[in-house]
């Protein structure tokens, strides 16, 4: 049942005499509510005893609050391929300045 | 100098702007670390108040006896305006649940406004996580009103007004990135615990294949 507001009330069983209420029950998700009528109807004494078991809501599954991208933090696949490149340079160089400098000699 | 060498020697200075850029660039946009994780996660694990109430009445037998009342209507008082002047953020704040079809929180579709959690305390509770969320930007409207949440550090200041026009203050005492595979939600939507206001949006890295983030920022405050 969802959360809300509940019009409950007791009728005699075999009848449609409301015994009592209509009563408002606000009911609170995550909770269950167990509502006893006590008394008894010839002697007009019924009343309403209400148990709330409350602790059994659980979490949404998850928060989804952004589809733009415009705030993603990530280094993009680009730039990484950029840094290889330069190591690939740095290298490559540097080996055919060292093997340039001892042909020389 | 030979013109091989020179060649060499232009590849090398080639070779190191590349790897200063592209390490630049991968620092620059490292994103800020979380701070106050162990105070946010030291507000949900509060005494519970029935072993207190149990222990101050000194009853033995430990078994919480309740009057058997119908369940009142209680006064919750929602948020309607969130205010956050160190990011500038002013928006309007709607109730919102669950998304039946996905059992995700239901984010307002608008991104200038905000999302409460009505299932959750409102302003009124003395306990539990107040979970307000908002977009952090949207493929079709731009930025969000929580595009900055992630800027937010500690000791600065959250204004929620509620429906009864009274404005509570709160202060940032920690901001968190979670993966959102790991994010302990539980934690966040809790209904016991210190009170405390909890803001969250998506962040970290973006997949442009899904249009999802990967991460959840999440800042929790205290009433200031």
């Amino acid at each position: 049942m969802a959360a809300g507001t509940v019009k409950a009330d007791v009728v005699l069983a075999g009848t449609d005499t409301v015994a009592i209420g209509p009563a408002d029950l606000n009911l609170k998700e995550g909770t269950a509510t167990i509502v006893y009528a006590i008394g008894s109807a010839s002697d007009k004494n019924l009343k309403l005893v209400a148990q709330t078991i409350s602790g059994l809501h659980s979490a949404p599954g998850g928060v989804p609050s952004g589809t733009g991208g415009q705030a993603g933090t990530g280094v993009d696949t680009w730039w990484y391929v950029l840094a290889g490149a330069g190591v690939l340079l740095l290298v490559g160089g540097g080996a055919r300045v060292a093997t340039a400098r001892t042909g020389r000699r | 100098m030979t013109v091989r060498d020179r060649g060499a020697l232009a590849a090398m200075a080639a070779g190191a702007a590349a790897l200063t850029v592209a390490t630049l660039v991968a620092c620059g946009s490292r994103p800020a670390e979380d701070v106050g994780a162990d105070e946010a996660a030291a507000l949900a694990g509060a005494t519970p108040t029935r072993t207190a109430s149990a222990a101050a009445t000194g009853d033995s037998a430990g078994v919480p006896v309740n009057a058997g009342a119908l369940p009142a209507g209680g006064a919750t008082i929602p948020p309607v305006r969130l205010r956050i002047p160190a990011i500038g953020v002013t928006a309007t704040v709607d109730p919102v649940g669950v998304n039946q079809r996905t059992d995700e929180f239901e984010v307002p579709p608008s991104v200038d406004r905000v999302g409460w959690y009505r299932y959750g305390p409102g302003l009124e509770a003395d306990g539990g996580s107040v979970v307000i969320a908002g977009h952090v930007d949207a493929a079709d409207q731009g930025e969000g009103a929580f595009f900055r949440l992630r800027e937010l550090d500690r000791g600065d200041t959250v204004t929620a007004t509620g429906d009864d026009g009274r404005e509570r203050r709160w202060r940032v005492v920690a901001r968190e990135e979670y993966a959102k595979t790991k994010i302990p939600l539980d934690r966040y939507f809790a209904r016991d615990g210190s009170p405390r206001l909890t803001l969250i949006t998506c962040g970290g890295p973006f997949d442009a294949k899904t249009r999802h983030y990967r991460d959840n920022i999440v800042v929790t405050a205290v009433p200031a």
